[in-house]
């Protein structure tokens, strides 16, 4: 209570401190009338009277300081001297004060802006209740080469493959055999589906889900109900739940819209149930929109459930008591149980691709062994693998974890030089400022005082710097979400700022700051005064402790800017990979004949007359399509493909694709020898192939393929080889060339592909893009309600598979150049703290007859020193730490002699010109001055 | 009569003085002195150095409270009053003082009366 009304009439002292001296004043007046007439009536005359009673008073300054002292207030009024005193202070230095603030905010925001989004992006939790309940549930095997998957699927390094999808009696038997240890639920992504509400027509993204998703997940409808077990029936009616964000944007909020009806690819369904405020869904980073149960995939998708269709995404919500191992081990048994050989391709090879010796090897020795059906090892080595769900389902954490350290570590670098540039900058100017402080001492400021004002003045900036960091990091991040936006990316990454991060890197430069401002006036206790005012030299201190932090910044400015040399190099590198075919006049969309309802050999004509119709636009010089899209990290595998006519190969899986007459002249892929496909090449003509030369190369050697024939294993499928061309990339642009085969789309069912999708070509001499609305028109004669999906040309389709690449290399120029700024500082504040400690130095010399070159010489010497040592210690920073970014880079070493010099260089003449200026400042130095100052 | 005392008194005797000369009124600074150098039949002179401060580390202590009140000099001027809170610590103070004062004089051989 009493500390209370202290620290109250401290405050009150803060701002009434004025009226509070005058009350003071008042009172010592009144005492001294007093006196005064005391004297008088003693006798004295009125002058006399009133000097004695002054006189008799004392000092009344020093009484009044002694009443503050002992009414508490002494510290508040020193606080706000220390305050006005760093304000001055700062003020008369601008330069080190916009430095040091600099340096901060620099830090600070980039930090914050990088630490957030990552956070945003990486960590944040599902928005349900206990999501550190959630697993993520992948299943591993070798098998899973061989699958129809709508899931994602990844291949492990070891080769394994794994995925996240299973097919829905694997899901059932998941949910049965686990029943005890975990909630499991499944769910389906319907991405891009075309949706009609309230008469408008749009492409919108759902999910299809398990009736105890919602229960599972423990999310609750804020109005309605969610999709319950009897919703997911065949048979049942056909009902949806909406995000709130679609009910709000879509419905305005309004109650009505239960019962509404929304159209998803022409099936109709009712809207039963509003999810609450900030459900997005279970895919990380993914929004979702509309939830409709799993038993619609026949409307959706317009296909039928089976063991072959591997498309349900599972996570599980573990029961308290159970574990990890439980919850595994039940569903490993479910895998056991209930896979079967069915769930494999085996149409398009008959018996088709058994393991491989290769894969035989791979397995490891202490797996789980599954040998239900010995002659059929495809069900062997399924294992599940549980993933950390609380996320959501992301499935990409082992691909995205390496540039996310590598960015993580550019930001803490940045951080550090920040902190190291502020304490190099304060140990120079407190050790400058001894006089200063001695002084200050000699005419009786207590040493806790001096060292109360040096943290005054470090927080000041800190607090100064923190505030230019919060301003940099929205502006930083404002600018990062438009470079994502503007790819069609970082949706669903928060645009706020990250409180905890903001703390965060503010703690940790604010102990930078005070550590540092406290070191320096510490010394203030050891200070001898004497020693101090007699001689103005004294000891270096500090200098060395300024050298060092220099050396440090630089050498991490060079790892920096290495690692920014190295991924640009990469990125262009990428950029200028050929990939075979004319990418920059050549508009790409997608058609997908579901959409418009139609069935079987009904959707070959209509990519057929698309194409027709497309050719029909004036200014387009080439239509074709084909049913896989290039370069969008998409393929078809097809085999085992064997060469009757080379018995001593052995066959294997080749990539493949079915192309429309004009794909090679549309894409602009020249043929080698032999012909292109024809319109004689018809669905029951013979089966022509065209195969690329890598094809020819590795089944053929050095003879020519064309006339040659082809066989699939298992199947009494011959092929003959009419045309043979160059090279081309398929899926990803970074990969090697490798053996594809082109079947022609007349014979693409015939062969085993099946008809989904097609991708349609358009090549022209104009801007493509000037060509979409005609193309669009022409489309509409074709079939007025068919979406086209996705247009774009295929140099942009190219450049979004790239983009994490050019991405991470951008961020990591930014911070390359934070760092190369922050280290240029340094360096100049070292350097001008260099010359003025010189300075009498300097003048002698200069006075015995040396030069300005000569006179500079010793500074910009011992800056090259402290930039040499840095750089070797960036070399042994940049060499072991090059390893962690290889797996980032296409063709380029992690320590490319050439990116490591010219980072050298630059970083040399950059230092140079930091300490040109104030070399400059010693050059004018004037010697009389100089000896006359010392 | 011998010389008055212009040594410092202990701070813990005048803020016992102090609330001595406060118990019936209350007085401004000037007052406080003057009755302070009465009652002690001119022995003790409070030096104004010692007075205020100690004044206003007594009010801080919450022993007595000023007021704004009008003074013979016909004008405005602060009056201090003693508090429950300071009649208490008197009473404990003055006690104490007593004792230590008599023990004091035991020792050196002198009997009050």
């Amino acid at each position: 209570m009493a500390l209370l009304k202290d620290f109250v009439r401290r405050i009150k002292y803060l701002f009434k401190g004025s009226r509070l001296d005058d009350e003071m004043t008042d009172e010592i007046q009144h005492h001294i009338e007093f006196q005064q007439k005391k004297n008088l009536e003693a006798g004295m005359s009125e002058k006399e009277a009133r000097l004695e009673a002054v006189r008799r008073f004392g000092n009344v300054e020093r009484i009044k300081e002694e009443c503050r002292d002992s009414w508490g207030v002494r510290l508040v009024s020193d606080l706000m001297n220390d305050l006005k005193l760093s304000i001055r202070r700062l003020i008369r230095n601008p330069g080190f004060t916009s430095v040091a603030i600099v340096s901060l905010g620099i830090a600070i925001g980039s930090n914050t802006a990088v630490f957030s989004m990552l956070n945003s992006i990486l960590f944040r939790p599902l928005s349900v209740s206990n999501p550190e309940q959630l697993r993520e549930i992948n299943v591993e095997g070798p098998a899973l080469r061989n699958i129809r998957s709508y899931g994602i699927s990844n291949v492990l390094p070891d080769g394994r493959k794994e995925t996240n999808a299973v097919p829905h009696s694997i899901f059932l038997e998941m949910q049965r055999t686990a029943v005890n240890h975990a909630d499991v639920v499944g769910f389906s992504p319907i991405d891009g589906i075309e949706v009609r509400a309230h008469g408008d027509l749009y492409t919108g993204s759902g999910l299809m889900v398990s009736g105890n998703f919602f229960d599972g997940l423990g999310v609750h409808a804020v109005l309605g109900r969610t999709i319950q077990l009897e919703d997911d029936r065949p048979g049942a009616e056909p009902v949806a739940a909406v995000s709130y964000k679609y009910w709000q944007t879509r419905f305005n909020g309004d109650p009505a819209a239960l019962n509404e009806i929304v159209t998803l690819n022409r099936s109709s369904f009712r809207i039963v149930g509003v999810l609450p405020q900030g459900f997005r869904g279970p895919r990380h980073g993914e929004e979702d929109d509309l939830y409709v149960p799993l038993a619609s995939l026949p409307v959706i998708k317009q296909e039928t459930s089976s063991e072959r269709l591997w498309w349900i995404w599972i996570m599980a919500r573990l029961k308290n008591e159970s574990s990890n191992e439980q919850l595994k081990a039940s569903l490993d048994l479910a895998l056991e149980r209930s896979i079967s050989p069915a769930s494999f391709r085996t149409d398009e090879g008959g018996q088709n691709s058994r393991l491989r010796m290769r894969d035989r090897k791979s397995m490891p020795k202490d797996g789980r062994v599954l040998l239900r059906d010995q002659t059929d090892q495809y069900t062997a080595y399924m294992r599940s693998i549980l993933l950390d769900g609380s996320g959501g389902a992301r499935n990409q954490s082992a691909t995205m974890a390496v540039p996310f350290l590598l960015m993580l570590g550019a930001a803490m670098i940045v951080l550090f030089a920040a902190c190291s540039n502020l304490a190099g900058l304060l140990i120079a100017r407190t050790v400058s400022q001894e006089n200063d402080l001695a002084t200050r001492a000699a005419l009786g400021a207590s040493s806790l005082r001096l060292v109360r004002q040096g943290m005054t003045e470090s927080l000041l900036i800190a607090i100064l710097g923190a505030m230019l960091g919060w301003l940099l990091s929205v502006i930083g991040k404002g600018l990062i979400l438009k470079i994502l936006a503007s790819a069609g990316q970082g949706e669903g990454i928060s645009g706020e700022n990250d409180h905890r991060v903001f703390i965060f890197t503010i703690l940790i430069t604010v102990l930078a700051a005070v550590l540092f401002g406290l070191f320096p006036s510490l010394q203030s206790f050891r200070i001898n005064l004497m020693d101090v005012l007699r001689a103005r030299t004294t000891a270096m201190r500090g200098w060395v402790a300024g050298r060092v932090f220099v050396a440090l910044q630089v050498g991490l400015a060079l790892f920096l800017i290495t690692g920014a040399g190295l991924l640009l190099r990469s990125v262009s590198n990428i950029q200028r990979i050929d990939p075979g075919f004319d990418m920059e006049n050549l508009l790409v969309f997608q058609l997908n004949a579901r959409n418009g309802g139609y069935e079987d050999e009904r959707k070959l004509d209509l990519y057929q007359r698309s194409v027709a119709a497309v050719r029909q636009v004036p200014g387009v010089k080439l239509v074709a399509s084909s049913d896989m899209p290039l370069l969008a990290n998409s393929s078809r595998t097809y085999g085992v493909i064997q060469a009757p006519d080379n018995p001593e190969f052995m066959g294997e899986n080749v990539l493949a694709m079915s192309v429309s007459e004009d794909f090679f002249g549309a894409l602009g892929i020249p043929i080698l020898s032999g012909r292109a496909f024809q319109s004689t090449d018809m669905s029951m003509s013979e089966l022509v192939v065209v195969v690329n030369e890598s094809f020819g190369r590795k089944f053929f050697g050095h003879a020519n393929p064309i006339g040659k024939r082809l066989t699939q294993k298992g199947t009494d499928r011959v092929f003959r080889i009419v045309g043979v061309c160059a090279d081309t990339k398929y899926n990803r642009i970074k990969a090697d060339a490798r053996p594809i085969l082109f079947v022609p789309m007349a014979q693409a069912s015939r062969v085993g592909f099946g008809i989904f999708q097609a991708w349609i070509y358009v090549n022209t001499d104009l801007d493509p893009l000037s060509l979409v609305p005609s193309i669009r028109k022409s489309m509409a004669t074709v079939d007025p309600d068919l979406p086209l999906i996705g247009v774009k040309t295929q140099l942009v389709q190219m450049n979004e598979t790239i983009f994490k690449d050019k991405f991470q290399a951008k961020l990591l120029v930014v911070f390359a150049s934070l760092g190369v700024f922050l280290s240029c500082i340094g360096t100049y504040g070292l350097m001008s703290y260099t010359v003025s400690r010189r300075t009498s130095e300097i003048g002698i010399r200069k006075a015995l007859g040396a030069g300005s070159t000569e006179a500079i010489r010793p500074i910009l010497k011992s800056s090259l020193i402290v930039t040499c040592i840095g750089l070797v210690l960036g070399i042994v920073f940049v060499l072991p730490f090059g390893n962690m970014i290889r797996d980032q880079l296409y063709r380029v070493e992690p320590h490319d002699p050439m990116i490591v010099a010219v980072a050298m260089v630059l970083l040399f003449i950059v230092s140079i010109g930091a300490s040109w200026f104030p070399s400059r400042r010693a050059a004018k130095i004037s010697p009389m001055e100089t000896l006359r100052e010392s | 009569m011998t010389k008055p005392f212009n040594s410092d008194l202990m701070q813990g005797t005048l803020d016992m003085l102090i609330l001595r000369v406060l118990q019936k009124d209350s007085l401004h600074g000037w007052g406080i002195s003057q009755r302070i150098h009465l009652l002690s039949e001119d022995m003790l002179k409070v030096e104004e150095g010692s007075l205020y401060p100690a004044l206003y580390r007594m009010e801080r202590k919450g022993h007595i409270r000023a007021k704004w009140g009008i003074s013979e000099l016909n004008r405005k001027a602060k009056f201090y009053e003693m508090t429950a809170a300071g009649r208490k610590y008197y009473e404990a103070e003055r006690k104490n003082w007593i004792q230590l004062a008599n023990a004091t004089a035991l020792v050196l051989g002198h009997k009050f009366s």
